[in-house]
């Protein structure tokens, strides 16, 4: 054989037991519809701290109902009977009205659980993840280079390699396009503890309409009279209606903790784009069948 | 007993403001005649009743009977019932007027 010829080598499988990657660049991560299978809360605790209580126009309404009973007789002639009086209102007008202290309000609630919650992730952009190794890397039917190479004034038949072992290689970067594990990313359980949530105020409350405590009404009480010939009984039923013009919550402020919140069964489907493996030291390769 | 809406409350707050102290029952008045031949009809029944039970004789009852017949034969010529009519309304004019006097003296202590 003579001149110059362009060979290429194919290389049926490479394997490598460990090798270390020196940076891993992701441009993208775009996560898909996450579910999560259950979101708990425990120990949630809500305080509301409310300095002062203004009841503006307050007006009270007492309505007395009144039934008459009366008889006579005057021996060969006589009568009885009953008669509703109608009713007397009378009213009182306390104006406004100032609660200097209110107690505080505290709610506990002891859990809080949902179940198949759905959220949405935001594609997260730019990772570097720094170094990383690897083990176990295989590539198969791989040809070295792929434009051939020349040898000149040595002339070769046929050749078969067996094995070949190789001490040392570095490849400067090896690039993915985009890879999408079939499978979801799955986080068991997410727990965080002892949430303190930080005590805000709040602007002043006050009612959206007037407040009506309506018809109280008390047990009815009377007074009876005899007179010998003739005999009455007054009967009264007092009602009472009490309208608050409105009400204003003064120097509310809220405050809150949760014990523990916890998060089931995380499910994110990803896709992965533009990885970027740069620097890549392989200990040692095997190669396995090469053909010239 | 229907809660009040804030309307219906505000018209019995205006009333109650306007409304006068004393407010008057509305009643139905009890008629009763207390004419003197009235009540000798009532008396003659009454009588019929001591004579059913023994408690007078046939003799005595007759004489009684007899008696108010007479009375009533006088006081039907004077037009006695409308007399004593007109007498029981002004008599009870005037002492609803003390009534009413005495109202306002109880009212009037209640303000001070």
């Amino acid at each position: 054989m003579s001149g110059a010829v362009t060979h290429t080598i194919g290389i049926a499988q490479v394997q490598t037991a460990s090798g270390q990657v020196a940076a891993i660049e992701v441009d993208k991560i775009t996560p898909g519809a996450a579910h999560v299978g259950g979101f708990s809360l425990t120990g949630t605790s809500f305080a509301i701290n409310s300095g002062t209580a203004f009841l503006q126009n307050v007006r009270f309404l007492l309505r007395l109902e009144f039934t008459l009973t009366y008889w006579w007789s005057l021996g060969f002639i006589s009568g009885h009977g009953s008669d509703n009086l109608g009713t007397i209102a009378i009213p009182f007008n306390a104006g406004d009205v100032l609660v200097p202290t209110l107690n505080n309000i505290s709610l506990t609630i002891p859990n809080i659980a949902a179940t198949n919650v759905s959220a949405s992730i935001a594609p997260l952009l730019n990772f570097a993840l720094g170094g990383a190794g690897f083990t176990n890397l295989v590539a198969d039917t791989v040809t070295l280079p792929s434009n051939g190479f020349q040898l000149g004034g040595l002339g070769l038949g046929p050749v078969s390699i067996g094995s070949l072992q190789v001490p040392n290689a570095l490849v400067g970067k090896v690039s993915i396009a985009n890879f999408a594990p079939t499978g979801n990313v799955v986080v068991p359980s997410v727990q965080l503890n002892n949430i303190q949530l930080p005590s805000a105020s709040a602007a002043d409350i006050q009612s959206a309409a007037p407040i009506a405590i309506n018809n109280i009404v008390a047990s009815a009480q009377g007074v009876s009279a005899n007179f010998g010939i003739f005999g009455i009984g007054i009967m009264v039923t007092p009602i009472i209606n009490t309208f608050i013009g409105s009400l204003l919550l003064n120097n509310v402020r809220v405050s809150g903790s949760v014990a523990k919140a916890e998060i089931q069964n995380i499910s994110v489907p990803i896709v992965i784009s533009g990885i970027n493996l740069n620097r890549i030291t392989i200990g040692a390769i095997d190669v396995n069948n090469i053909t010239l | 007993m229907a809660d009040l809406t804030a309307e219906e409350f505000e018209a019995l707050w205006q009333e109650a403001q306007k409304g006068p102290v004393v407010r008057e029952a509305a009643v139905k008045p009890i008629q009763l005649d207390m004419s003197l031949s009235a009540v000798l009809d009532h008396y003659a029944t009454m009588a019929d009743g001591f004579l059913a039970q023994g408690k007078i004789s046939k003799v005595d009852h007759d004489a009684l009977m007899a008696a108010i017949a007479a009375l009533k034969a006088v006081l039907a010529a004077i037009d006695e019932k409308n007399l004593v009519a007109q007498h029981m309304a002004s008599t009870t004019q005037a002492v609803q007027q003390q009534a009413q006097a005495q109202i306002s003296n109880l009212m009037a202590v209640a303000r001070r």
